[in-house]
């Protein structure tokens, strides 16, 4: 069997293992990145006025099991609330599809045990991260506007985003009941910005910025890391990462593009294969010293997989609100993000003024036949949508595991997610629908409807989380899985807790802080 | 140097190129120009389904997925079973009556493959250009919010810390 070497292997090419290996690249390490999907050609992303329709082919689906591409693995739903899960296979991974938030974690996030007396703390605190969050700022082309009462100390490079008609309508609703609201922080350009050019404002599909104006992984990070030397390996599916005898990390045994299995020999191993991907990785390496996969002594590696909680209301106004306008979340409110007793829930939510997409999307449910116009014409473009993301507090039954029914096209095991939602998540919901309602109310909607609750397809959260404890967690405040000196694991599989709002922004800063742990113990591993 | 041999080692992209298949037959078409109609007619000023191309639409699209022929077929062979059950004639023969009663019917009796065809049938209009241009759902617009943006963020300015500090 051939064999490389480099000093160190990256398993995963999205938010995390971009931003790592840019990093690393940076300050002089030699790297080598391991993605099992390929790049996406622009012309094949799914854009423009017709995206919705576009986005029904099976090609384009954002769930594996529907798309079934070689480069997936399929992920079963096992749970009574477990979801449909979302992920893209190649370079950027879920950063290619996605709505763009980028919103901090609060400083009260890491300290959840300490301040609310449930789950776990994190073993680092916001201010840790925060020099990193100022650089993925930077890295990704971030806008938004600093000063917000909510959030600690964001001063994203770029300004704004519109709000269009649609927000300063909920704009208005939010201070007439007196709660906060702000413009959102997005990866998206509002003014052309490291050679990529500002969003278009066509306001038509979810994209409907231009694909260059939207960051992703594969547009910022990756661009500057392959300059540097950074060796990409796309469409190589990793099968395991193998130890020597001391129980060290010597390197991973791949897949390559012809399906041969090679081995690639590092120093130091990574695995950012998102929440769902790595805990499987890491299931699926077993060996003499960890019999039950890498970093699972404990039996916890897959648990405690959080993915947030969404529900929201919709308002019909009777002025043009041009809802699609914004294909982003034009402004946010955290007026019920911080804990209070008094609401009979722990923890919280943020609301989210959603760009509510295009006629297709907006024609689900109006009656067919001779009624269709009269209601279709009273609904687009007249719909304000509110959407709440809520935390989801860990559960230790709440996981991911191997499902040997079930393989990729390399014969290698797929996921099974088992998942129910809490009663506190449910709680929180029902409140948040009933705030949602208020607010479009209070903006002057005529009539309003909730939805939801409903699990996150997309975030994927704690299955190999940070902690002091060895017991009670997988890798270290440094990333490093307990008792193995060379592998770290970085992705939304490292959160203890989850926040309430997505968590690209926070699995860019972490991986970014996590480089540095690296290079600064290098004479360990050079 | 490392920049030109990692350009080397990046495979070409492979465009996605959908399997083609055989298209509708010309017993579905026919009975899929009348569906579409009885579900988005022509009234309150906007055209008829078949009036901006949904039928075309449909036909190149189940060309070039055949899953999306074999779920309109599927639709369409239900429909036509209900309606010889029901009025023993195919749904192509009913009167205009008759085709809205068999669609309710299957509404009813065959939600799933009634899903099916009511999707399709609102795909084909709602992507159509000359229906974006009447419903407002069109190009670039220029915004005109910044002037007001800090009139309306004046009174949050004005809250007092919302998030906790942490020791």
């Amino acid at each position: 069997m051939a064999t490389e070497r480099a000093d160190v292997l990256v398993i995963g090419s999205g938010a995390a293992g971009a931003a790592l290996s840019g990093r690393l690249a940076d300050l002089g390490a030699q790297v080598v990145c391991f993605e099992q999907g390929d790049w996406m050609e622009p012309s094949n992303f799914p854009t423009g006025p017709d995206e919705e329709a576009q986005l029904r082919r099976r090609s384009h689906s954002f769930s594996p099991n529907v798309r079934e591409q070689p480069q997936d693995y399929p992920v079963s739903a096992a749970g009574v609330d477990s979801p449909e899960v979302e992920m893209l296979n190649a370079v950027g991974g879920g950063t290619l599809h996605w709505n763009c938030g980028f919103a901090r974690f609060h400083p009260s996030d890491f300290r959840v045990r300490t301040l609310d007396g449930e789950a776990d703390d994190w073993p680092i605190r916001y201010e840790d991260l925060a020099p990193y969050y100022e650089l993925n700022d930077r890295e990704m082309g971030a806008s938004g506007l600093a000063g917000d009462p909510a959030n600690a100390d964001e001063t994203p490079p770029l300004a704004p985003l519109p709000l269009w008609p649609s927000g300063r309508t909920l704009a208005r609703g939010f201070n007439r009941l007196g709660w906060h609201w702000w413009p959102s922080g997005l990866a998206i350009l509002s003014a052309n910005y490291d050679g990529r050019a500002a969003c278009n404002l066509d306001g038509r599909g979810w994209y409907g910025c231009g694909l260059e104006a939207r960051s992703s992984s594969a547009n910022t990070y990756w661009r500057k890391a392959l300059r540097r030397g950074t060796r990409l390996l796309t469409r190589t599916r990793v099968r395991e990462i193998t130890l020597d005898r001391r129980a060290r990390a010597r390197g991973v045994l791949y897949h390559d593009q012809d399906g041969r299995l090679r081995e690639y020999q590092g120093r130091v191993v990574v695995v950012s294969a998102n929440g769902i991907g790595t805990a499987r990785l890491l299931l699926n390496s077993k060996s003499t010293h960890f019999p039950h996969g890498l970093g699972n002594q404990e039996g916890i590696v897959g648990e405690y997989c959080m993915f947030h909680v969404w529900a929201g209301a919709s308002g019909i106004f009777q002025p043009l609100m041009e809802g699609h306008r914004p294909t982003y979340d034009a402004l946010f409110s955290q007026q019920f993000y911080e804990t209070d007793a008094k609401r009979g829930f722990l923890r919280g939510y943020t609301l989210l003024v959603h760009g509510v997409g295009g006629p297709l999307g907006r024609a689900q449910g109006v009656p067919w036949g001779a009624r269709h116009h009269r209601e279709m014409r009273r609904r687009f473009p007249h719909t304000i949508t509110v959407l709440a993301v809520g935390e989801d507090l860990p559960a230790k039954v709440n996981r991911v595991d191997l499902d040997p029914s079930k393989s990729d096209s390399n014969g290698i095991p797929g996921a099974r997610v088992t998942y129910a939602m809490s009663e506190n998540s449910r709680r929180m919901m029902r409140h948040a629908q009933s705030m949602a309602r208020h607010v479009l109310e209070a903006a002057g909607a005529t009539e309003v409807s909730v939805f939801g609750p409903w699990t996150g397809t997309s975030h994927f959260m704690g299955t190999a989380r940070m902690g002091r404890d060895p017991r009670r967690s997988v890798v270290d405040a440094s990333h490093r899985i307990h008792g193995v000196n060379n592998v770290f694991v970085v992705d939304g599989s490292s959160f203890p807790t989850g926040g309430a709002v997505g968590p690209t922004c926070t699995i860019g800063a972490l991986a970014l802080r996590c480089a540095d742990e690296i290079w600064r113990r290098r004479q360990d591993w050079i | 140097m490392v920049a030109q041999a990692c350009a080397r080692l990046a495979p070409a992209p492979r465009p996605v190129i959908p399997e083609r298949s055989a298209g509708l037959s010309s017993e579905a078409r026919s009975a899929l120009r009348l569906v579409i109609d009885e579900m988005i007619p022509g009234a309150d000023g906007m055209p008829a389904a078949s009036e901006v191309g949904s039928l075309e639409y449909l036909e190149q699209l189940a060309r070039d997925h055949p899953e999306v022929r074999d779920e309109l077929e599927t639709g369409l062979s239900r429909l036509r079973l209900l309606s010889i059950d029901d009025v023993a004639a195919p749904f192509t023969n009913l009167s205009p009556p008759q085709r809205l009663q068999a669609l309710l019917e299957m509404e009813k009796r065959a939600p799933r493959e009634f899903g099916l065809l009511r999707d399709y049938t609102y795909e084909a209009y709602y992507t159509r250009p000359r229906v974006w241009r009447l419903i407002g759902y069109d190009g670039p617009s220029v915004p005109d919010e910044h002037e007001d943006r800090d009139e309306l963020l004046a009174p949050v300015r004005m809250m007092p810390r919302l998030y906790r500090l942490v020791l």
